[in-house]
């Protein structure tokens, strides 16, 4: 797609950006890539995490796999954030106010961080299959390309993902659910 | 050994997923026939994964779509592009943007967060545009517009302030007491500019009254004003929850009208800067704790020593000892406190202006309107459960006494309130039952009085006031609050005073007395002012050297307190004076009140009526003294001070019309005479009705005058009329009675109403024995009426009748 011999890291990020911006809408909405969304906070609080990086870019698939385990953690952090000013470690702080955090958000912040919790059991279990999750779940890539970046066949995805699902959400318990 | 097992489960779960599920169990068997755990494990996952999609993992991740839709930054909106995460609240997120065209500048933009229906936002947001256009002051960041972004989420465009929340910034500078409440002071006058122009925030807090270094000093800017009202879907409609579930304000700074769906008001915004005074004082809200009652959050000091661990570091922030803090919290500034975050709106201060009017007495030291919660509205209570009782009261009188006394009580003076203040938290129940008490005891004492059932239908002042005196002693109740009972003591002992009932008012008087001096020393400012109230209780009785020895003692304690010039010492020489010249020490009389008026007078115009009822006490002396010049040209200047000192037609200009009326009889100038007494009768009607005792010395001085101009038949007509009012204000044998039928005795024969002169004659001679009215004068009037009418009337024996009276 893209000659690799012209890419500087400002011009990957740039270009990058809005790719992923598509994907990860993609991912959200259902809708093929190419429909016209704006930018959005997630992509760049990942993009600025990512810019922070001194990892090498080494390309593509680097930046990918990188930009969804960025995603996954601005969730998590946003979700203890909230957890924590619930538990009344926010007092006195404005810059999120206690007072107006609605109870609902608090199911699925606690759902989101067991999630996240058994995720890493999994990995530790199976690290390929705590990386098909990542890039799926929080990176909303393909499973073709998820293989790409794990460099193992589609088949191979396809099975650990199926797997990877039914462990998780047993791990979970059968009640739980984000409500969406 | 875990990863192995997991490899395991993983190959087993694939070789089985695929299967019917009725077939698995066989088929796990006989693939792993050793490991009954492992099998029942791959079963489960199977069969979890048949159930697509999964709750939780096919669904995306929670909070992404939030996320997505979100702005970010170098996103325009409308002309302005966003440039940084500025803040987060309950509506959603602040950004500061920058505008470049037409004109570079920074702007604050609060991204109100999905979920709001953006037409209402803006239309309820247009309502009020007119009105918050007119917001024009240094402490209000203004919105300057809204719209909606494409998404369809409302925006509001406002003043960028680089600042930080007013707690922040008081704990960053450690700013003591003093220094926050005079920045609460911007605050305060900041909404009520918007106040008197119609616009109620609705929504202050901390995170909304930001602070700015400037150059004059720390600056304070309120922002978001007009957005609380804006976001409010129910404004027109019956219940607060929003469809997200959320209120729209914030619930811990929120007035309890609004949490309750009312509407709010000036005095919400009242409450809600109480909420954040306390905040800035304590450095917590008062209902942070869970389990505090609205109706009834504890006072700031009381919070700020209850929070021992967190003290230390809040006293730091305000650069003072922990001590320090909770003494200068406790007493007044708890009470204005608490009176702006009262749960009934009608208790809290009316308006944000007295709310700072009353911390700025605070800072200067000088008595606050707030009063111990409890106290107001046992107070309030009181009044409202009686008004209706107050207002019927036969006499208007007794109305009059049950006000003054109930003022007395519950405005308890300065130097009590800061006995009170010592110790706010214990006080509190204490002024509780003291009000009680004093209110049990106006219902019972005063007001019963009052009550035709008790004294009948037409009581009178005289009768209340005394069976209240009757009643205070052994009170029940009374005597666990001794300084309530002194002042009531002293209230009623004052009533009776001026009533005349000298005796009664000496009885009830000295032992309030004589337990101030007991608990608060001889020299207090209080056991001062019952001494006064004490010495002119005896002036009435008529213990005259007992009133002259309290005012003495009172003038020393003064002088001492407050020195030799100062307005209360004087005005105690001017009452020494008073009973010199009662005493007829006339010289001694003369030095006092000149001393009295010479210091007065370099007092200023507030003192004016005191400076005139020195100099009225000095014209007195002087007509006693037969100084009559000096009396009249006194009187003279005295009389053309009155109307503005006491209004025109006032019971002083008929007083001094009488004295006028004196001096030139005594001068013999009785046509000018008859015309005083004529002026200071007429007034005195005007003023206190035709009933009124005072008018008999008018009516009886110039009935001299018309007699010395040869009007007998006037003449008589006065005494006549003299008499019906004594009868009526003193009863038929009082001696101002007897002395008036003298009188119409002696010109009823003058006149040739014989028969009338007869029937005065005899009731003053029947009556006279025992009075100052000595009965010869009156025998002697009668013999002069038998022998004018036995030679008006001959041969009838009237001669005969002069006989008893010593004629014949």
């Amino acid at each position: 797609m893209v000659d690799e011999e012209g890419w500087s890291s400002d011009r990957l990020l740039e270009l990058l950006y809005d790719e992923l911006r598509e994907l990860a809408a993609a991912r959200l909405r259902r809708l093929p890539p190419g429909s016209t969304l704006q930018p959005t906070a997630l992509v760049h609080e990942a993009y600025m995490r990512l810019a922070g990086d001194d990892d090498a870019w080494s390309g593509r698939a680097h930046f990918f796999g990188a930009a969804a385990r960025a995603m996954r953690n601005v969730l998590i952090d946003r979700a203890r954030r909230r957890a924590a000013a619930r538990y009344g470690g926010g007092r006195n702080r404005i810059t999120l106010d206690t007072g107006m955090l609605g109870l609902p958000k608090q199911a699925e912040d606690e759902t989101l961080l067991a999630l996240d919790e058994a995720l890493d059991r999994l990995t530790a279990l199976n690290e390929r299959q705590g990386q098909a999750v990542v890039l799926l779940y929080y990176g909303g890539l393909t499973q073709q390309q998820a293989a790409e970046l794990l460099g193992v066949s589609t088949r191979t995805v396809e099975r650990d993902w199926r797997f990877a699902k039914a462990w998780l959400q047993r791990e979970l318990g059968p009640g739980a659910s984000t409500g969406e | 050994m875990d990863n192995k097992r997991h490899q395991q489960l993983h190959t087993l779960f694939e070789a089985l997923i695929d299967l019917d599920p009725a077939e698995r169990a066989a088929r796990a068997q006989s693939l792993c026939p050793d490991d009954e755990s492992l099998r029942h494990e791959a079963i489960e996952l199977c069969r979890i994964s048949d159930d697509t999609p999964l709750p939780m993992i096919d669904a995306p991740p929670p909070g992404m779509d939030e996320l997505l839709n979100a702005e970010g930054p170098g996103e325009m909106i409308g002309p302005y592009r966003l440039v940084r995460h500025a803040g987060e609240g309950g509506f959603g997120v602040v950004w500061e943007a920058e505008q470049t065209e037409p004109i570079r500048r920074r702007v604050a933009i609060k991204l109100i967060k999905p979920g709001m229906d953006s037409r209402q936002v803006l239309r309820r947001f247009d309502d009020e545009r007119q009105t918050l256009a007119r917001l024009d002051h240094p402490g209000i960041a203004r919105v300057l517009e809204a719209g909606a972004t494409v998404r369809g989420h409302p925006y509001f465009l406002m003043d960028f302030i680089d600042g930080v929340p007013i707690t922040d910034y008081c704990d960053e500078h450690r700013l003591p007491i003093a220094g926050r409440i005079r920045l609460f002071d911007q605050v305060c006058a900041a909404i009520e500019h918007a106040h008197q122009r119609g616009v109620i925030h609705r929504d202050i807090k901390a995170s909304n009254v930001l602070v700015v270094d400037a150059e004059t000093g720390p600056s304070v800017r309120v922002i978001d004003f007009g957005i609380a009202r804006a976001l409010d879907e129910h404004d027109e409609a019956p219940t607060r929850i929003t469809r997200s579930g959320q209120f729209v304000g914030t619930p811990t700074s929120m007035s309890p009208e609004q949490l309750a769906g009312g509407f709010a008001d000036t005095r919400s915004d009242v409450y809600a800067l109480g909420v954040l005074l306390y905040e800035l004082l304590t450095g917590e809200s008062p209902f942070a704790d869970a389990g505090v009652s609205r109706e009834n959050p504890s006072s700031p000091s009381s919070r700020f020593t209850a929070a021992r661990d967190r003290t230390e570091t809040a006293a730091k922030a305000r650069d003072c000892h922990p001590g320090e803090i909770g003494r200068s919290l406790r007493g007044e500034l708890d009470w204005i406190v608490l009176r702006a975050i009262q749960h009934d709106p009608e208790r809290r201060y009316p308006s944000v202006g007295e709310f700072a009017a009353d911390l700025r007495r605070y800072l200067n030291n000088e008595p606050v309107l707030a009063r111990p919660p409890s106290r107001i509205y046992l107070a309030r209570k009181f009044i409202a459960r009686n008004r209706a009782f107050v207002g019927s009261i036969a006499v208007s009188g007794a109305a009059l006494v049950v006000a003054s006394v109930v003022s007395v009580s519950f405005a308890i003076s300065e130097a009590q309130q800061r006995r009170v203040a010592q110790d706010a938290l214990t006080q509190a129940d204490r002024e509780n039952r003291i009000a009680q008490v004093t209110s049990e005891f106006m219902t019972e004492g005063l007001i019963a009085a009052a009550r035709p059932d008790q004294l009948g239908r037409d009581v009178k002042m005289r009768d209340a006031a005394r069976f209240a005196a009757d009643r205070i002693d052994g009170y029940k109740g009374l005597e666990e609050a001794p300084e309530v009972e002194a002042t009531v003591r002293l209230s009623i002992g004052k009533t009776l005073g001026q009533l005349s009932e000298g005796e009664a008012a000496v009885k009830i008087t000295e032992p309030a007395y004589a337990f101030r001096r007991k608990t608060l020393g001889e020299n207090d400012p209080e056991t001062l002012a019952a001494l006064i109230d004490l010495g002119a209780s005896y002036r009435v009785a008529g213990m005259r050297a007992e009133a002259l020895d309290a005012y003495q003692r009172a003038e020393q304690g003064y002088e001492m307190l407050y020195g030799p010039d100062d307005a209360r010492t004087l005005t105690t020489v001017r009452r020494i004076g008073g009973i010199q010249m009662d005493l007829a020490q006339d010289a001694m009389a003369e030095k006092s009140l000149l001393r009295a008026i010479d210091g007065l007078a370099k007092l200023g115009p507030e003192y004016a009526s005191d400076l005139y009822l020195a100099r009225k006490t000095l014209q007195s002396l002087y007509s006693n003294m037969g100084r009559n010049e000096e009396a009249e040209t006194l009187a003279n200047e005295l009389v053309m001070q009155a109307p503005a000192l006491f209004g025109e037609g006032s019971l002083q200009q008929a007083s001094l019309e009488g004295m006028l009326g004196n001096l030139a009889l005594t001068a013999g100038r009785s046509k000018e005479a008859a015309e005083h007494f004529t002026n200071a009768i007429a007034i005195r009607l005007a003023k206190v009705g035709p009933d009124n005792g005072g008018l008999i010395e008018f009516l009886g001085n110039r009935a001299y005058a018309y007699n010395s101009l040869g009007r007998l038949d006037e003449a008589y007509a006065d005494t006549v009329e003299a008499v019906r009012i004594a009868d009526k204000a003193f009863g038929p044998e009082s001696l101002e009675s007897l002395l008036g039928c003298n009188n119409a005795l002696y010109f009823g024969t003058r006149v040739g109403k014989f028969e009338e002169a007869e029937r005065f004659g005899l009731r003053a001679w029947k009556n006279a024995p025992g009075t100052r009215l000595p009965q010869q004068q009156v025998g002697a009037n009668l013999v002069d009426l038998y022998q004018a009418w036995e030679k008006a009337d001959p041969g009838k024996g009237h001669v005969e009748q002069a006989a008893p009276y010593g004629g014949g």
